[in-house]
């Protein structure tokens, strides 16, 4: 099983090295960072407990939310859904994450508390 | 001169009917619960002299007391209004017991014991039993202490209710109390945990690293700076916003910073369109 798994993955990694655009790999890395961060605050919720509760929300769902809008930049930039978002240049596409960025996070902040 | 007339004619009729009374025939004695009075166990005073040996009883007896009240011109039998069985502990605290004539007139005081202890609030030991004699129309109201008992008789608490009792010193100060905090981990753990959720800005930047990040596509443009700086402002007003101002401020300073943001931008992802577009 493992030794079919391994070569699978670096197959994988190796396509997605070669492949995917610098762009989209930033991207990439972002939602990565956006992920870790989200588990660690759960993990933290899960050991420790939700005393500030609302902090708690406001944090996790602060980083679940970026996460669905970097998921929606990527998409928005990829050449490979060009036909599907032909409307929306990469340009607009990351005026619109940042506008919404601020947005969610005037909210965030203001659950904060 | 009316009214002294009248006055005088009901004092008249007041020492006309005024008059000098005795007790007689008086028993007293302890009997058993189901004990016939009768010339064995009761002991005959006379009035105004004392039982010379104390009565001695416990709660499951009875106490008998009969006397006669009467006339001491005619010995007719006569019904005070008040005539009581008064018992006086050591300490000074008596307990009354109001004494009711039968049918005939005689005046009989049958009780057991635990029963009349219900009135004696808790009392229990040596008493000394009076009687009690008067009425408006007598002339000589009696008081005559006949006999002492040891009476052992239940003393069960019983607490009296709140609202019937009586404090007269200051109640105790109510403080309020605040709602306790909840329970916090130690600072160590919040610390340790800060900084372990921070650490993936670290991958972040290492990873972007990897990648190559660069800013050579940026457009020569004083919008750049300006985009940037305000983005940058706009998060710190965010911070702000959590430390110390309300809504209402930073909505007003955004509204400044988000239209300086929104020109800039907009100049600027332009710019990046353009060129784009150009060079295809």
């Amino acid at each position: 099983m493992a030794a079919q798994v391994v070569p699978v993955i670096a197959k994988l990694l190796e396509d997605y090295q070669k492949t995917t655009s610098s762009k989209l790999k930033i991207i990439d890395a972002y939602m990565t960072y956006i992920l870790f961060t989200g588990i660690l605050q759960f993990v933290y919720c899960l050991l420790v407990g939700t005393f500030p509760f609302n902090s708690f929300l406001s944090g996790f769902i602060s980083t679940v939310t970026s996460f669905v809008l970097a998921s929606c930049l990527r998409m928005q930039v990829n050449q490979e859904n060009r036909s599907e978002f032909s409307s929306v240049s990469p340009e607009r596409a990351f005026a619109d994450f940042i506008f919404a960025n601020l947005i969610l996070h005037l909210v965030v902040v203001n659950f904060l508390g | 001169m009316r009214l002294l007339l009248a006055l005088g004619a009901i004092w008249a009729v007041a020492l006309a009917a005024s008059e000098d009374v005795t007790v007689n025939n008086f028993k007293v004695g302890i009997l058993a619960k189901d004990q016939q009075p009768d010339a064995e166990n009761l002991k005959t005073v006379a009035i105004f002299s004392k039982l010379p040996s104390g009565l001695t009883a416990d709660a499951s007896q009875r106490l008998y007391v009969s006397f006669n009240v009467v006339k001491k011109a005619d010995n007719a039998k006569v019904k005070p209004q008040q005539v009581f069985l008064r018992f006086v502990a050591p300490s000074g605290e008596d307990v009354v017991l109001v004494v009711n004539p039968d049918a005939n007139g005689n005046y009989i005081y049958d009780s057991v014991l635990r029963t009349a202890a219900k009135s004696f609030r808790n009392l229990s030991g040596q008493f000394k039993i009076s009687l009690l004699v008067g009425d408006v129309t007598i002339k000589n109201p009696i008081n005559w202490q006949f006999a002492d008992i040891d009476a052992a008789l239940p003393t069960a608490y019983e607490p009296t209710p709140k609202s019937q009792q009586v404090r007269y010193e200051p109640m105790e100060e109510i403080t309020h109390v605040f709602r306790q905090p909840e329970k916090r981990p130690s600072a160590l753990i919040s610390d340790a945990f800060t900084i372990i959720v921070l650490a993936p800005f670290v991958i972040l930047f290492v990873l972007w690293a990897r990648i190559g990040i660069n800013f050579q596509n940026a457009p020569a443009s004083p919008f750049v700076p300006i985009f940037h700086i305000g983005l940058a402002g706009i998060f710190g007003l965010y911070i702000l916003f959590w430390i110390q101002f309300d809504m209402f401020e930073t909505l007003k300073y955004l509204s400044v910073l988000g239209f300086l943001t929104f020109v800039a931008g907009n100049r600027v992802l332009r710019a990046i369109a353009e060129g784009k577009q150009k060079s295809e």
